[in-house]
């Protein structure tokens, strides 16, 4: 196991090398740099003196050598439009705006979502069965911006229920409600869908009928079989739900207008912050490779079955 | 980082204004008393708050560092104005306090420290600031500032030229790369540009002490005759802290140190306070005890939401916003900014816009007044039919209009006049990143729907990503036949905004007459012919069709009604009511006379934290 | 499940039963999936009809000083540029359909190319494909995206090449799966055992094979291609304003909402109605073709 652990994770490093290498490749040679200006062009001497002092009047691998050389001794640089400011401050910063947002959306859709779709389960194409699965399918299928202007448009334009946007948990909390479901309304639908087919699953095998014929009381055997059967399966579901939800999401940032992560990764791509967009991208990588292998660890925890082999 | 990251400077031609003020002036261009440039603080100046024995109720409303307020003005404790970034530069985190340590990375509340050499008064001529005289000599190539003896810096040290000295050696040495160095350059200091491109050394430049300690001899390479305009970035860093700490000394408690109306109080990558400065001159000490500014993602609503005082009607949903609440609306008011002209230009050098008929018919098929009813309404933008709006320098937009007024039917006339044909379609690029984007790439879609109804062109609007935009325009030669970009001025004088279209700028509508018109008007002394120099040049780049002009864009804020002072009053140029270009800064009167009037009491009890 | 499907295709086929004729019955019975069929469509005649009879031009751009929706003769009003949203609205989903379908005809043949090599020949082609597609995978999407877009241009052709050259792993995969599955199968030795080129054996034995799990794949895929082109689009990186799609509309004018709800909010239900419908029939359409995967 921890053989396979370490493979894993050497070969995340590998990963990690050539996106890196990639995506520094892609950013450094795209039209315009990160010291252009809007209006008027420095002078080429001047310019020089720029790229001199930020290191960037060598070839491309070279600076992205000396980048990851920096990196891997935690230090990845400070921003250009920030200067002065070290990344990680800026994620400190910006990234807790954004695991707020996640976290509260996972804390309301995971839970729920199982549960409904346990309960639809139970009582296969009821009223209750259809209003889930119907929510369910919205919300994996319609685009989390297109639900936004919906309800912008009910609850803050009609109704006035709401604000239009902002991120103030403590002094507006109605700021959050809209961001908070709208980003959790993708992961409930998924749970929904794999809870159900779950249960409905276990209610076809053998045991459970044998079960149920010998009068075992119906609750017992939801929760000795029926959830184990869930269970197992959801590992494999958060594995990507997880990183996703908290690496932010730039729609919803923009539309709302929260000062996340994820829209600062987009206007970090637009003034070509390289070393900003870099360390995004390594840790967005990060988080999901090391998400998925605790995912596939988890998974041989819960079904002994399972066995791990690269 | 979008507007405003660029200052604007006075106008030359508003020099000889300020020369009218009545203190004895030992030149013609030596300036008045800067008490004169706010004329509502000047009686109470006199006035010593502390000597006069009188009843508490009775007593005189000061300030904390005992500047006598106006009579309508809120009690001390509530003289604290809590309000967004200035300028859109501003980034949060970052340590610069001063622009001659850098421009596009200042830390929030910057610009608030030292003054700069001279100031602007409402009407956006040059007053004194830190220098009460600035003469030069005959052919206008050497310049004396001479610098206030009663100013120096809050930590009680002497103001003199090696503070100016050094900061001006510190923006000229190539380790500290200064990211202002273009504008720097304008000013035509010797050795200067050399310094940059490290021939030689940036104590070499042209910058030095004069007769006495206090004041400063710039020598230039060629006459300016404006340069105490350009002199509008000059706020000096103090030299000790400087080659102690480092150009980022002033964000920091510890080190930091200020020659202006504001010190630092308090300081957060997201959060900054300022606090009045004791240790001015009663004429350049503010009212305000404390000025506070964060940074909302949404300006507009953190207003709203009565977290700031003041907040920036950004962008074209904004401007909607505002005109479907008349409560809001009253409380807008537009200034013009930094005079941004949008305007469409053609690649010049080849077929089919090197024909100026074809140029012709183009600039007579934009119709601005629809497109303003609609599109971007007031008081977001005006009409532009020239480069210089209205209120600049030597504008004249009236007698400009006609050449390109929307006229579909002498379009059509010009167009098969011209004989050319274009049966290609064309691709008309318009430059991303603007707040007001939606709006210009809709404008831009109208404008080429006229192009193919009434010449039969088809027209593609595209928007493109500023930074390859811009690329794509300074590439030699430009990659961009038909595009929408915008200019802002950088300082008012007419040079700034027709440099554009000089040869040797970022459009290849290369006009020899145009050309020398400008070159050689940048260094005439006689303002009257220096003044027609530029109003031909203006003319022949309408006529010509240099580009079509579209629109002027205006800043649109909003202010808390609570909030008063000189520059609430209309101005001859800016005539909303709130301080407008440059901004909440030491450049501006504003930082000075801004003051909580009485009636604050009815929206915040008390003054924020 | 996949090795169930062909016995039991097998055992129905002996019943004198099609497996098409099969599929399609279940189809049928499948109310969601026919649902979204019919939705699917009625956009799509919506998205082509429409601006071949209006008497509009599809981009139309007239200024009136009326405000958007007041203007008489547009059933769903104009947006601030006076363009009919009839129209532009039937234009967008026109661009959304188009490249959804573009996107997925790339994906296919480069699927069927790399898989097949990685299936069929092993060894080296093999081992260099899958790291590819693995280290592909991780690739920063949106970014390559963004890039790709600012370095070429939003035409569409880039727009369908930066999504469809994000998409290829994970059919490669299914492909070389497949490949691997049936080229030990009997009569596929037996026709290289009778001399067969290759490429005749992979058209003859092997494409058929993935025509299911091939068409289960794509009809899901569409939905998210179009969710990827509306988030492009949505983000200022999508396509031109003359050409727009949905969700470039939805981006341009979502921040109207308090001023011209209309603007932004049917873009957004068009291209919702568009989504759902694609999806039931993606569903209907896997469960038909492989009932054993639900």
């Amino acid at each position: 196991m921890l053989r396979y652990i370490l493979l894993r994770l050497f070969g995340l490093l590998l990963v990690l090398l050539v996106v890196s290498f990639i995506t520094f490749g892609m950013l450094y040679n795209v039209p315009g740099g990160p010291f252009d200006q809007y209006e008027q062009p420095l002078s080429a001497a001047a310019l020089a003196n720029v790229k001199a002092k930020y290191n960037l009047d060598k070839p491309f691998y070279v600076v992205w050598a000396s980048y990851v050389a920096h990196a891997a001794r935690g230090d990845f640089g400070t921003s250009y439009s920030a200067e002065n400011k070290s990344i990680l401050e800026i994620f400190q910063q910006q990234w807790g705006t954004s695991v707020q947002l996640g976290l509260m959306a996972l804390a309301w859709s995971v839970p729920l979502g199982v549960t409904l779709g346990v309960v639809a389960a139970l009582r296969p194409n009821s009223a209750t069965d259809y209003l889930v699965r119907f929510v369910a399918i919205l919300g994996t299928t319609v685009p989390n911006f297109a639900i936004a202007v919906f309800m912008t448009f009910l609850l803050s334009v009609v109704w006035k229920l709401l604000p239009t946007g902002g991120w103030l948990p403590i002094k507006d909390p109605r700021t959050l409600v809209m961001p908070v479901f709208i980003f959790g309304i993708l992961p409930f639908g998924v749970l929904v869908r794999y809870a159900r087919n779950g249960i409905l699953e276990v209610f076809t095998q053998d045991y459970m009928r044998t079960a149920r014929a010998k009068g075992v009381p119906f609750v017992r055997v939801l929760f000795k079989h029926g959830l184990r059967n869930v269970l197992i399966p959801l590992i494999t579901v958060l594995a990507p739900i997880i990183p996703n939800a908290l690496t932010g999401s730039a729609i919803l940032e923009k539309i709302f207008r929260i000062n996340g992560i994820g829209r600062y990764f987009i206007d970090s791509i637009g003034q070509r912050d390289y070393p900003m967009v870099m360390a995004l991208v390594l840790i967005v990588t990060v988080l999901w490779g090391i998400s998925y292998l605790a995912g596939d660890v988890l998974y041989t925890v819960a079904d002994p079955r399972v066995r791990l082999r690269r | 980082m979008y507007r405003k990251t660029i200052y604007l400077i006075l106008s030359g031609t508003l020099i000889l204004a300020a020369c009218a003020s009545p203190a004895p002036a030992p030149t013609a261009i030596a300036a008045a008393d800067a008490a004169t440039a706010a004329p509502a603080a000047a009686p109470e100046a006199t006035v010593a708050p502390t000597a006069v024995p009188v009843e508490p109720t009775a007593a005189p409303n000061v300030n904390s560092i005992g500047k006598l307020l106006p009579d309508d003005a809120a009690p001390s404790e509530q003289q604290v104005l809590v309000i967004t970034s200035d300028t859109q530069a501003a980034s949060e985190g970052a340590l610069f306090m001063d622009l001659t340590a850098s421009v596009y990375n200042r830390s929030l509340g910057d610009s608030l420290f030292s003054f700069s050499l001279i100031r602007l008064d409402k009407d956006y001529n040059v007053i004194p600031g830190l220098a009460e005289t600035y003469t030069p000599n005959a052919a206008a190539t050497e310049w004396t500032f001479k610098l206030r003896d009663d100013v120096n810096w809050s930590d009680g040290t002497q103001l003199t030229a090696a503070d100016v000295i050094a900061s001006f050696q510190h923006m000229a040495d190539p380790a500290t790369a200064y990211d202002f160095s273009w504008y720097i350059e304008e000013m035509k200091i010797k050795g200067y540009s050399e310094a940059l491109k490290g021939e030689v050394k940036p104590t070499e430049i042209g910058v030095r002490q004069g007769a006495t300690p206090k004041e400063v001899v710039f020598e230039l390479s060629t006459a300016i005759p404006f340069l105490p305009m350009l002199m509008l970035y000059s706020a000096p860093m103090q030299k000790a802290a400087l080659d102690k700490y480092g150009p980022t000394y002033g964000h920091d408690l510890k080190t930091t140190v200020s020659a202006g109306p504001y010190m630092l109080d308090e300081w957060s990558p997201t959060r900054v306070v300022v606090k009045a400065n004791p240790n001015m001159p009663d004429d350049l000490k503010p009212y305000l005890n404390k000025v506070i500014f964060i940074k909302p993602k949404s300006e507009l609503q953190a207003f709203q939401a009565g977290e700031v005082e003041r907040a920036r009607v950004g962008s074209g949903a904004d401007v909607q916003t505002i005109a479907a609440d008349p409560e809001l609306a009253k409380l807008a008011a537009q200034d013009p900014g930094d005079m941004r002209v949008h305007y469409f230009f053609f690649d010049d050098s080849k077929p089919p816009f090197n024909n100026l008929k074809v140029r012709q018919a183009f600039a007579h098929l934009f119709d601005r007044e629809a497109i303003m009813q609609t599109i971007l309404p007031a008081p977001a933008a005006n009409p532009a039919y020239s480069m210089l709006s209205p209120g600049f320098p030597g504008s004249n937009e009236e007698a400009l209009k006609s050449y390109q007024m929307y006229d579909p039917e002498l379009a059509k006339k010009l167009f098969a006049e011209s004989g050319v044909k274009i049966t290609s379609k064309l691709t008309l690029l318009v430059r991303g990143g603007s707040p007001i984007e939606e709006p210009l790439v809709a404008m831009a879609g109208v404008y080429a729907e006229a192009i193919k109804a009434n010449l039969g062109v088809d027209v593609e609007v595209q928007r493109q990503e500023s930074k390859v935009f811009m690329d794509a325009l300074n590439a030699e030669p430009t990659k961009i036949q038909f595009g929408m970009v915008s200019y802002g001025l950088d300082f008012m004088d007419q040079s700034n905004m027709l440099s554009v279209f000089r040869n040797d700028g970022r459009h290849n509508w290369n006009n020899d007459v145009y050309n020398d018109l400008i070159n050689n008007a940048l260094a005439e002394p006689d303002k009257a012919k220096r003044g027609q120099m530029y109003l031909d040049a203006e003319k022949l780049l309408v006529e010509e069709v240099g580009a079509v002009f579209a629109l002027q864009q205006f800043d649109v804020w909003v202010w808390k009604p609570y909030i008063s002072g000189v520059t609430f009053q209309p101005g001859k140029v800016n005539t909303a009511r709130g301080i407008g270009w440059p901004g909440f800064s030491s450049l501006d009167p504003g930082c000075i006379d801004t003051y909580i009037t009485k009636n604050v009491a009815d929206f915040r009890p008390e003054a924020p934290q | 499940m996949a090795d169930s499907a062909p016995v039991l295709a097998d055992a129905e086929a002996r019943l004198g039963v099609s497996p098409a004729a099969l599929a399609l019955r279940r189809f049928m019975r499948n109310r969601a999936a026919v649902l979204g069929l019919l939705m699917v469509l009625g956009l799509a005649l919506y998205a082509f009809g429409v601006p071949m009879f209006s008497e509009y031009p599809a981009t139309n751009l007239k200024v009136t000083s009326k405000l958007p929706f007041q203007v008489a003769g547009y059933p769903l009003g104009t947006d601030i540029a006076g363009r009919d949203m009839l129209v532009y609205l039937a234009l967008g989903m026109r661009t959304s359909i188009t490249i959804a379908t573009l996107v997925q005809l790339f994906v296919i043949v480069v699927s069927l190319v790399l898989g097949f090599i990685a299936g069929w020949f092993g060894g080296a082609a093999d081992f260099a494909i899958s790291r590819l597609a693995e280290v592909w995978v991780a690739l920063p999407g949106l970014l390559f995206q963004i890039l790709f877009i600012v370095v070429f241009g939003p035409t569409v052709l880039n727009l369908v090449l930066s999504i469809a050259l994000l998409g290829w792993p994970e059919t490669t995969r299914i492909v070389r799966a497949r490949v691997l599955q049936v080229r030990h199968l009997d009569y596929i030795d037996a026709s290289r055992g009778l001399g067969a080129p290759t490429f005749m054996i992979a058209v003859k034995h092997v494409i058929p094979n993935l025509l299911n799990p091939f068409v289960i794949a794509i009809s899901l895929g569409v939905p998210s291609v179009i969710l990827s082109e509306s988030t492009l689009s949505f983000l200022g990186y999508g396509l031109s304003e003359s050409q727009p799609s949905l969700g470039k509309l939805v981006g341009i004018s979502w921040q109207y909402i308090q001023a011209y709800w209309h603007m932004a909010v049917l873009p957004a239900l068009f291209l919702s109605l568009l989504m759902l419908g694609a999806s039931f029939f993606g569903d209907g359409l896997r469960d038909a073709l492989d009932p054993q995967s639900s």
